[in-house]
């Protein structure tokens, strides 16, 4: 961080590619769909622009995927004001899933595959701050206090509606089976 | 099925396992060097900057209170303050400095002049020493000018019902010429790949000569304008009030 201040492009070039995977995850999963590219570009020169308000200390990576989330999350809204697509289509959507071509028993691969699927659904489904601190605490593994500082929410809040998320989701998933198996 | 918080936490992460969520753009870093290559070098948060902050959320709490009592005050004088420039915040940008000052924004601005044919553009190429760049949407400019020092290239455009689009260029290694007092929000965009600056309200444009000093003589009021590099030369557009319709001029200029 100290190169980056003292003005040595190579230096933020590193940072850039040292975080730009995760960058991405969280802009694909936030629902920034095909313009994921732009946002998370665009998010790298905002946190450029924004390093003065970096805390000397602070971790690089939360601060610098709280930008990138909103960005997508703007991204994503701008999309769906335009109608380019339905209401969250792009959020959690099923084609993320890459289909495990691997499973010994190709009808346990299915089941599997199912289970995935309803499991997505069931999370697209949650209100948005549920969906958010799920994706953040398990889709991209952040930990606790990295949630909190993605989210600008309390560790408090995250704790509490993760706990929230969680249980609506093992209740939305076992309507799902009972459904099913009726 | 299991029902403990664990199975549910499991289940998460073996979906977060399979979820391709892509690679990032190959040229990624690249991208991002270019774009930032004009910004000024990031501070680290100084003393100053940790005060204005500090004084920034003290007002956010305080404004009612701070607002009442100035209002009390300049009731009771009948005055306004005395004009001070202070300098909040800047953004450094080849040939224009921007200033940011306190105090409510001039609602309107006159037009920005009409420029006269004075000179043909192969004239003023050899005046000014570059190509000018045209607009393909706006096609050939009714009006070409050339700065006494030769260093501004105006071009303006007039329409049927009066309005006036402006663009002056020049060559981006020199001094900061266009000192700027902005008193509202400058917002940050794109010309193409090129960094570009909104400056949405009117402000005053002063001119500051490549000796360090300014002259207000020129000195005037402008309208919306944007402000971008490309190639080597500043440009800024005047005569546009909205942003996407200066941008779409600015990304026609060849």
């Amino acid at each position: 961080m100290a190169r980056v201040r003292g003005g040595d492009a190579d230096a933020y070039a590193e940072l850039v590619r040292r975080h730009a995977p995760i960058a991405r995850r969280t802009a694909v999963l936030l629902g920034a769909g095909a313009d994921a590219d732009d946002v998370v570009q665009e998010g790298f020169v905002k946190a450029y622009r924004a390093l003065g308000t970096f805390r000397d200390g602070a971790e690089f990576r939360p601060w610098l995927l709280r930008i990138v989330a909103n960005e997508a999350r703007n991204a994503h809204r701008s999309a769906v004001r335009r109608g380019a697509r339905e209401e969250n289509a792009a959020v959690l959507d099923a084609d993320l899933l890459h289909r495990a071509g691997d499973a010994a028993d190709p009808a346990q691969a299915v089941l599997l595959a199912d289970r995935r699927v309803g499991l997505l659904a069931a999370l697209r489904g949650l209100p948005e701050p549920h969906r958010l601190v799920v994706t953040c605490r398990y889709l991209l593994d952040l930990d606790e206090s990295e949630t909190a500082t993605v989210l600008g929410w309390p560790r408090g809040t995250v704790k509490s509606r993760l706990h929230r998320a969680l249980g609506r989701l093992r209740a939305e998933l076992r309507t799902a089976e009972e459904v099913t198996d009726a | 099925m299991p029902e403990a918080t664990n199975s549910m936490e499991a289940e998460l992460r073996a979906l977060a396992a399979e979820l391709d969520t892509g690679t990032p753009a190959a040229d990624l870093a690249g991208a991002v060097l270019l774009r930032i290559r004009t910004e000024p070098v990031p501070a680290t948060p100084s003393a100053a900057a940790e005060r204005v902050r500090r004084a920034r959320s003290w007002l956010r709490a305080r404004w009612r209170a701070v607002l009442a009592a100035l209002v009390a005050l300049l009731a009771g004088l009948s005055l306004a303050p005395p004009v001070r420039a202070t300098v909040a915040e800047w953004f450094g940008f080849h040939g224009v400095v921007v200033t940011q000052q306190p105090g409510p924004a001039p609602t309107s601005a006159p037009p920005p002049p009409v420029g006269t044919r004075q000179v043909t553009l192969a004239q003023a190429r050899v005046l000014v020493g570059f190509q000018p760049r045209l607009p393909s949407a706006l096609g050939a400019p009714t009006g070409v000018e050339v700065s006494a020092d030769r260093r501004v290239l105006s071009l303006t455009w007039g329409d049927d019902r009066g309005g006036v689009v402006r663009i002056d260029q020049f060559n981006g290694e020199v001094e900061p010429r266009f000192w700027k007092s902005v008193r509202g929000e400058v917002q940050f965009a794109d010309v193409r790949l090129d960094p570009a600056i909104w400056f949405a309200v009117p402000h005053e444009l002063v001119v500051l000569l490549p000796d360090g000093t300014h002259h207000r003589e020129p000195s005037r009021l402008v309208g919306p304008t944007l402000v971008w590099q490309s190639r080597g030369l500043t440009m800024r557009l005047e005569g546009k009030q909205i942003l996407p319709e200066a941008l779409a001029i600015a990304e026609s200029v060849g």
